[in-house]
């Protein structure tokens, strides 16, 4: 399975890129760790996962076709 | 209010067939977003679509400016917003309804710019009208917070450096 996950704002700065591929993932917490081997840098930045536009702040379980996001805090206004 | 009647419409075709579904999709606000600053022509026009409407009897408008801040002796000379755009969409039409819920409004808007907004533009333009001042005010507030606080959107400072800092809402 291959799950692809979008970054936002400063987080694209440190992948250089607005979207990259994981593959194999069940949940997000792996997720998480999986991107911070690749961009160590990722590592204690604030951020927010969502999966399907919907922000959880505990680890949740990933399926094909979910849609996951890396939020940075929101700065709208 | 037209607006409020669209999501009561919205609710009930959940509830009956995806005829009045398909309806009410059609009916959904147009997008929060717009390209690059606010202009004060828009504002103005906002304004006058509203002289028909004469069970209003106030209305209350919060503009953000995007403000010269001086970070480590540069100075701000824009921010260039972007946004998840999908999930802020979805976000801006929960923020809606949760008003028109707590608030006895007539009707309200909001608009947020996408891309470069230089200093002393506007970014963000809250529109609420109501019958009497005090609800209008009280809406305003909640909308403004509600924005900041759910919608994602990112802003990167543009510096006299040529540099950026990305904004966080405090």
């Amino acid at each position: 399975m291959k799950t692809k996950v979008l970054l936002f704002g400063m987080l694209s700065d440190h992948t250089r890129n607005p979207s990259v591929n994981v593959e194999d993932v069940r949940d997000t917490d792996q997720l998480k760790r999986r991107l911070e081997e690749r961009y160590p840098s990722l590592k204690g930045m604030q951020y927010n996962i969502s999966v399907n536009q919907e922000i959880y702040k505990e680890c949740v379980e990933l399926y094909d076709g979910d849609e996951v996001a890396l939020l940075p805090p929101f700065a709208g206004g | 209010m037209p607006v409020y009647q669209l999501y009561i419409g919205a609710n009930k075709a959940k509830h009956t067939n995806s005829v009045l579904m398909m309806e009410a999709i059609k009916k959904k606000p147009r997008p929060a977003f717009k390209e690059g600053p606010i202009s004060p022509q828009f504002i103005a026009d906002s304004i006058a679509k509203h002289t028909s409407k004469t069970n209003i009897g106030a209305h209350q408008i919060f503009l953000g400016q995007v403000r010269a801040d001086v970070i480590d002796e540069k100075v701000v000379t824009g921010i260039e917003y972007s946004a998840y755009p999908e999930m802020a969409e979805t976000e801006f039409h929960n923020i809606r309804e949760a008003a028109f819920e707590k608030f006895d409004m007539i009707c309200m808007h909001i608009y947020h710019s996408l891309g470069l907004v230089k200093t002393g533009e506007i970014s963000l333009f809250i529109f609420v009208s109501t019958k009497h001042r005090q609800e209008a005010c009280e809406a305003v507030q909640y909308l403004v917070e509600q924005v900041k606080e759910k919608v994602p959107i990112f802003g990167k400072e543009l510096l006299s450096d040529d540099s950026h800092q990305w904004k966080v809402n405090t």
